[in-house]
């Protein structure tokens, strides 16, 4: 990288501000609702009868209002917001049409709210993560585009030409997204394809986005803000090559299960698939490991803690999810709640945890604001127990589950009822999530509003004359 | 002027982006795919039956599959059903239960059904039945069933063939009574009723073995 730019960061993150609000803070939100449907969605295994009257919260709308807001609420944009940082301050160019990308933004979450009114009102499509129905994901296809075109142009306007890892992965991102967002919202919704073949494109879709597209946002952060907080370089380029180039090759095979109905080559092959993205997987490790050592730097709670935790996550889920293809073990963990330990696991612990450092250590550059450290370590200390509360009970149940299912003896209630005690637990990492993502809210709208404040404050002094524009509140 | 500007400006100037080091790529990346790649085409070999369309897990190739494959040249329970559906359910319906409104007897546990040797169920099914019978102690009179064997398309050979398919369907069906007819059986009792066109009485068909 060269040693002067042209264009100061300052001036850089100024341009990402009007979009990063609009991205960040839409996230926060829909990931604090999104928990409020992931605790009723839970609770209802408590108690059946608890919303039986209440149709917005029965298992079959909380669900998949849970699942969606989590992952077209906040993972999208949250990485997207990210990507944009991360794609224009390493490429040192300024944001092109920052107004563009917060309008995008905005109809974005405008698709969103669309979406889980759908759901809500039991218009879901009935495909696992993508239960949206129609309409509002071509609202959100549209919106992506808007946002994506102008940060490529962000992209391409850069003024520093060598690109750091990052880049490859936030652009990656990039062009993935409306790549299978388009082919499932074709081949799912317009003209749906017929029979098995819809199984096959859902799972090929939810693949896709859960270990291709959350990996990719999620590691254009872990290779950033690993070497930045620990003032070390990337240890090595060629590795993250090696990494970037074998998680797009070996995930985009994943997705569907061992015991899928689906012709056995189908699933085997996307099982071999998962086994093999261990090998980028243990390459990234041994990057953050490389990376890090020796380095003298605190985590306390802040951004770094967030990321590696996040990275650890990242393995123990690829680990599980390649010991879940062994046919031994598949024949106990597939279609028990297993997998959703997994999903929760992915989700909440790599890629929130990556998510959640990133913006701590984003919002407080764009916004001149400062954020309370104690804030953003008691959202560490909420969503990191939260995240494994959730996901370690689901994981230990599932297999409890698919041992009684595999017994002819025991009856089908009792294999439910196996999983209960777990299932209380997970309920309570639920409930530590929801906690934390309130906390991120507040972190985030808190910026936000003194943000504007600190103008509203220099716009009033400087219009009075008093005194000069003096913004520290 | 924008007052954000001239605050983060000091400190994130003197900011500086990571870098990454040139150092080579290890070999063991490269080890460990390959060493995985060669377990996966192992695996897949294993389970995945070769890009055949038919084989689902837990059914691991084709050849698995044909293991589980009734016997080639057996009964064949799904064309016996079909014949059935297409030719007797109107009157008898689906689930052999006859017809009371228009006199049709039933077929289930019938012991016209469930007789040691299916000589009478081919007689009926071949010219057909009318006047009173006595089916699970009831007696039916009201309607008639019609020669449907005699109907039924092709020359004699492939009606055999076809009426010893229905029969054995009805009869493991409606009767539980497992057995194998083949059409030159049913040609067989065909041939010693040729030339008839009435329907068979319940008096004539009692004069024939059971
Ligand atoms: C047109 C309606 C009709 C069709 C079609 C028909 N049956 Fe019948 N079937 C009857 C009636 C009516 C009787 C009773 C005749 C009588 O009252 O003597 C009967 C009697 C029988 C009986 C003896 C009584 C009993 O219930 O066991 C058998 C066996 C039988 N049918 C089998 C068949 C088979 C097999 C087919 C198809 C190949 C068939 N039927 C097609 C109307 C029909």
């Amino acid at each position: 990288m060269t040693a002067t730019s042209p264009i100061s960061p300052a001036r850089i993150d100024a341009s990402c501000r009007l979009p990063l609000f609009t991205l960040f803070g839409g996230a926060a939100l829909w990931l604090v609702l999104s928990s409020v449907f992931g605790i009723a969605a839970s609770l209802t295994f408590h108690k059946p009868t608890l919303f039986a009257d209440c149709a917005i919260f029965t298992y079959g709308r909380a669900y998949p209002a849970w699942a969606n807001l989590l992952i077209y609420g906040f993972a999208i944009p949250s990485g997207l917001g990210v990507g944009l940082w991360l794609l224009a301050r390493l490429g040192r160019a300024e944001v092109a049409k920052p107004f563009l990308i917060a309008l995008g933004a905005k109809f974005w979450h405008i698709g969103v709210l669309v979406g889980v009114i759908g759901i809500l009102s039991g218009d879901t499509s009935g495909y696992e993560w993508f239960e949206l129905p129609r309409y509002a994901a071509v609202i959100l296809f549209l919106s992506f585009l808007l946002m994506a075109i102008w940060i490529f142009v962000t992209y391409s306007r850069r003024s520093v030409t060598e690109l750091y890892p990052s880049q490859w992965f936030a652009l990656a991102a990039l062009f993935w997204l409306p790549w299978i967002l388009s082919t499932a919202i074709l081949l799912l919704q317009v003209y749906p394809v017929r029979g098995v073949a819809q199984v096959a494109i859902a799972w090929w879709f939810a693949g896709n986005l859960l270990n291709v597209w959350l990996t990719l946002a999620g590691l254009a952060v872990t290779l950033y803000l690993l070497p930045k907080l620990t003032e070390r370089p990337l240890q090595s380029y060629y590795l993250a090559l090696f990494v970037f180039w074998t998680l797009l090759v070996f995930g985009a095979w994943t997705g569907i299960p061992f015991s899928s109905p689906l012709p056995a080559w189908m699933s085997m092959l996307s099982s071999v698939a998962t086994g093999l993205v261990i090998v980028p997987v243990l390459a990234l490790i041994s990057i953050v490991q490389a990376t890090t050592r020796g380095a003298r730097v605190a985590c306390g709670g802040g951004p770094l803690c967030y990321t590696k935790f996040g990275a650890w996550m990242l393995l123990v889920v690829t680990i599980l999810a390649a010991l879940a293809v062994c046919p031994k073990v598949a024949r106990v963990t597939d279609f028990t709640w297993f997998a959703q330990g997994q999903n929760a696991l992915r989700i909440y612990g790599f890629f929130a945890m990556t998510m959640f450092g990133a913006i701590y250590h984003i919002l407080p550059r764009v916004s001149g604001v400062t954020l309370s450290p104690s804030r953003v370590k008691l959202h560490f200390w909420l969503a990191m127990p939260g995240a494994l509360l959730l996901a370690l009970p689901l994981l230990g149940g599932g297999i409890l589950q698919g041992l009684k299912l595999a017994n002819a003896d025991v009856t089908f209630l009792e294999t439910v009822k196996a999983a209960m005690m777990p299932f209380r637990l997970s309920t309570l990492g639920e409930t530590l999530i929801a906690l934390g993502a309130l906390v991120f809210l507040l972190n985030i709208l808190g910026t936000i509003v003194s943000y504007y404040r600190a103008i509203a404050k220099t716009a009033y002094a400087e219009a009075t004359a008093l005194q000069p524009a003096e913004v520290k509140s | 002027m924008n007052p954000d500007l001239k605050k983060t400006s000091s400190s994130s100037s003197a900011e500086t982006e990571p870098t990454a080091l040139m150092t080579p790529m290890p070999v063991w990346p490269f080890g460990l795919m390959l060493a995985l790649l060669f377990l996966g085409a192992w695996y897949f070999d294993l389970y995945g039956g070769w890009f055949k369309p038919q084989v689902y897990s837990p059914y691991t190739s084709l050849a698995h599959l044909e293991q589980f494959q009734p016997p080639k040249g057996g009964i064949d329970p799904l064309r016996g059903r079909k014949l059935y559906l297409d030719n007797c359910a109107v009157c008898h319906q689906e689930a052999g239960t006859g017809n009371p409104a228009n006199g049709c007897p039933p077929l289930v546990d019938s012991e016209w059904v469930k007789s040691p040797s299916v000589t009478r169920l081919v007689m009926i099914i071949s010219k057909g039945m009318s006047g009173p019978v006595t089916v699970n102690g009831k007696v039916w009179n009201t309607g008639v069933m019609l020669a449907v064997g005699d109907s039924l398309p092709g020359d004699e050979a492939e009606k055999s063939d076809k009426i010893a398919a229905i029969a054995d369907y009805v009869r493991y069906q409606f009767g539980k009574v497992e057995g194998e007819t083949t059409a030159a059986q049913v040609q067989a009792i065909r041939a010693t009723i040729q030339d008839r066109t009435a329907n068979f009485t319940e008096a004539e068909l009692l004069k024939v073995e059971p």
